[in-house]
Order: structure tokens, then C-alpha cells, then sequence
């Protein structure tokens, strides 16, 4: 603080101001060692020194508080924007998304189905109808070989039937039901050529 | 400040009552600066309880009991210049922050339970407020030196080596801003003294 404080209006001899440079360990050891004699008789001065440090701290601390105040701010602002917005997550990958997608493509369909006259676009009655006549095929991929067995005799319960050229029918169930271990107790279904590969990618 | 030599031995020391008083009127003035003058809470916790046991011996020889704070500082500031010369602590203690010790004695944090319970006085939200608004209304280039020198830590000479601004153009700025602040500074501690 010497030759360089020559800013209009700087008052270096100010009395707060010394007491502030003194708090701050701003004054070389000549100005300190005399604003220390001057501490040792003046009561103004030591007045000076404890209102400097007062008049710092309430600084400090208001900017301290503005500070946290930002942060604070900066962060529940994040929070709440972040909810929505997700660019990193795929939106197949968020359920509820999905779902209202999944609600939303129903009740379109639901009311395009109620409300079309178009015949070549099948009702739900329609469907339920085909369904049903086909359902032969569900049945069968259920029923086990002894209900087979039954339900072939009862269909075929006359002496010209023979129950052996239905046998393949039973057979084919049978296999069906069977646990299969691992896949090497399964039969290649092609035969394998003298090096062993399939001979169709020959 | 006269102290009575003449007829000390028929003086008797200060009621513990009055002792009491004086120390709650001065205290909290006398902490901050015994932080000004060593920036070392346990320093000047030892300044501090050094001179109440010298205002206990020596209160009474006080002639005028109006000069009691003039005498209590006195005698302070010499117990802290004490402190500072026989621990050697004039340049390791200037390296601390008086402000910041203060803060750290009012907070929760580190607080010294050796400091009395004046220092440890709650600044009141509004006070804070009121200087939060003030800082806003000083021109930027000011309020960023303070907040620098104030809050940072920094020294004048690095502040104007990050600003790259003349040494005396920051101490101008800081003196400007900090005789912007000094009416609600003085309003808000006046408040939080009453």
C-alpha cells in the first residue's frame, strides 16, 4: 500500500480502514508495529479493531449464506427439471411410458372396433367365432395320451376301425409329454455325410 | 485511565457482581478484538481470560469507573501482545483469518467452548438479509473485491493479480465498497448488540 494507492478518493489514513488492513494482516510489519503503539494508547483505534472484525464476519457470513442460498437453488431447480426429462433412458425402457402407450393403443383400438362398419375388418364377435372353430388345435396341444386314447375310441368306436393306424396320433402326444434330458437324446433329423457335417452346406 | 495509588490497601477488589456486569457490557467488543489482534480463537481466549482475572485483582483501582473500558482494553490488548511474543505466533497467527474465527466460534462447527457464550451469539436472519441486499447494491467491481478479500481469503496483491488490475485500483474498490456497506453494517450490529 504505497506508491501504487492513488485512486481518487482513497483515504490510506482512515482509521476503519487501517483497523480492516490491520485484521486482514495487510500491513507491512513498519505500519503494523506503529498502528500497534497507536492500539496501546488509543481506545478509538481498539474500538476501530473490534468493529472490523465484526462489520468482516456479518460480511462473511452474508455472502456465505447467498452462496449456500445459489447452490441450494441451482440444485432443487435440477431436481424438478430432471423429473421429465430424461434423454439418456430410451423410452422403451420406461415403464410408465409404456404403459400409457400400451392404455392409449387399446382404447384407440377398442374404439375403432366399436365404431367402424367396414366388413372386411373383423368384429371381436368374428374373431371369438373363428376361434372357437379352431379351437380343436388348443385342445389337442393339452390333452395327454390316455384322453386321446379315449377320445379316439369314443370317435371311432366301430369294428372296422383299427386303433393301430391311429397309433402315430398316440405316439406323436406321447412325445410330446416326454421330459427331453438334453438335446443329444434327440434323433439328427438329416443324415450326416461320411465328415460328419450336414450336407446341405456342402 | 488513572488508577488510585495512594490508598489501595483500604480498596477492596470488585464485588463478583460487578465484575459480572462489566464483563457482560464489554465482552463480546473485547473477543472480537482480541480475534482482530492475534486471528487465533485459542489465543485470544487466553487474552480474554488472562484480563478478567485482571479485572478481578485490578478492577477496583480504577478511578473512573467511565475509563473501565478503556482500561479492560488496555489491558487486553497487552495480554494478547504478551501471548504474541512469548509463543512467537505474531507471523503464524497473521496467517489466519480473525473473521472467519469468529464465524467458526459462532457456528456449530469447531466451535471453542473456551469462548464464552457472547461470541457464540446468534446472527439474526435478517441482519444477514439486510447485508445480502446491501452487497447487491454496491457496483460489481467492488462488491467482487470484498467478496475476494472478505470471503475468498485472498490477499489485495492476488486479487489484483486475478483481476489484472493495478494493485491501488483494488484497494481503492475495497475501501469504496466497504464504506458502502458500513451504514447497514452498523445498523444490523447495533441490532444484534441490543
Amino acid at each position: 500500500m504505497t506508491s501504487d494507492q492513488k485512486t481518487e478518493n482513497f483515504d490510506p489514513q482512515d482509521l476503519d480502514w487501517l483497523a480492516f488492513c490491520y485484521v486482514a494482516d495487510e500491513l507491512d510489519s513498519a505500519k503494523r508495529a506503529d498502528f500497534e503503539a497507536r492500539l496501546d494508547e488509543d481506545q478509538v483505534a481498539r474500538d476501530a479493531v473490534a468493529r472490523a472484525v465484526s462489520e468482516a464476519s456479518l460480511i462473511h457470513l452474508a455472502i456465505g449464506t447467498s452462496r449456500h442460498a445459489s447452490v441450494a437453488e441451482e440444485k432443487s431447480t435440477y431436481t424438478v427439471s430432471r423429473g421429465p426429462v430424461t434423454p439418456d433412458v430410451p423410452f422403451w425402457k420406461r415403464p410408465a411410458l409404456l404403459m400409457t402407450a400400451a392404455t392409449a393403443l387399446v382404447f384407440f383400438a377398442l374404439i375403432w372396433t366399436f365404431n367402424t362398419d367396414a366388413p372386411s375388418a373383423p368384429t371381436t364377435v368374428d374373431l371369438a367365432e373363428v376361434w372357437g372353430s379352431e379351437s380343436w388345435e388348443s385342445d389337442l396341444s393339452v390333452v395327454d395320451a390316455d384322453e386321446l386314447r379315449e377320445l379316439v375310441a369314443d370317435e371311432f368306436d366301430s369294428p372296422e376301425f383299427d386303433m393301430t393306424e391311429a397309433t402315430w396320433l398316440v405316439a406323436a402326444v406321447d412325445a410330446t409329454n416326454e421330459p427331453v434330458d438334453s438335446m443329444d437324446s434327440i434323433e439328427p433329423e438329416f443324415p450326416e455325410n461320411d465328415e460328419g457335417g450336414m450336407p446341405c452346406f456342402h | 485511565m488513572k488508577i488510585l495509588n495512594s490508598d489501595t490497601s483500604k480498596r477492596t477488589p470488585l464485588a463478583p457482581e460487578r465484575v459480572q456486569a462489566i464483563y457482560d457490557k464489554h465482552v463480546v467488543a473485547l473477543e472480537r478484538f482480541l480475534l482482530g489482534v492475534l486471528r487465533d480463537e485459542a489465543a485470544a481466549s487466553d487474552a480474554l481470560q488472562s484480563s478478567l482475572i485482571k479485572l478481578m485483582e485490578k478492577g477496583h483501582l480504577v478511578q473512573q469507573q467511565d475509563s473501565m473500558r478503556s482500561w479492560l482494553f488496555r489491558v487486553a490488548f497487552n495480554e494478547a501482545m504478551l501471548i504474541k511474543r512469548k509463543a512467537s505466533i505474531g507471523r503464524k497467527h497473521a496467517q489466519g483469518i480473525a473473521w472467519k474465527s469468529e464465524l467458526s466460534a459462532g457456528a456449530d462447527k469447531g466451535a471453542d467452548p473456551r469462548l464464552s457464550q457472547s461470541v457464540h451469539h446468534a446472527i439474526r436472519q435478517e441482519e444477514i438479509v439486510k447485508v445480502r441486499e446491501a452487497l447487491t447494491r454496491i457496483p460489481k467491481p467492488q462488491r467482487d473485491v470484498v467478496e475476494l478479500r472478505i470471503y475468498e481469503g485472498l490477499k489485495f496483491r492476488e486479487i489484483a493479480d486475478k483481476l489484472g488490475e493495478p494493485l491501488g485500483t483494488v484497494l481503492a474498490r475495497m475501501q469504496a465498497g466497504l464504506k458502502k456497506l458500513k451504514p447497514i453494517l452498523k445498523e444490523s450490529l447495533n441490532e444484534l448488540n441490543e
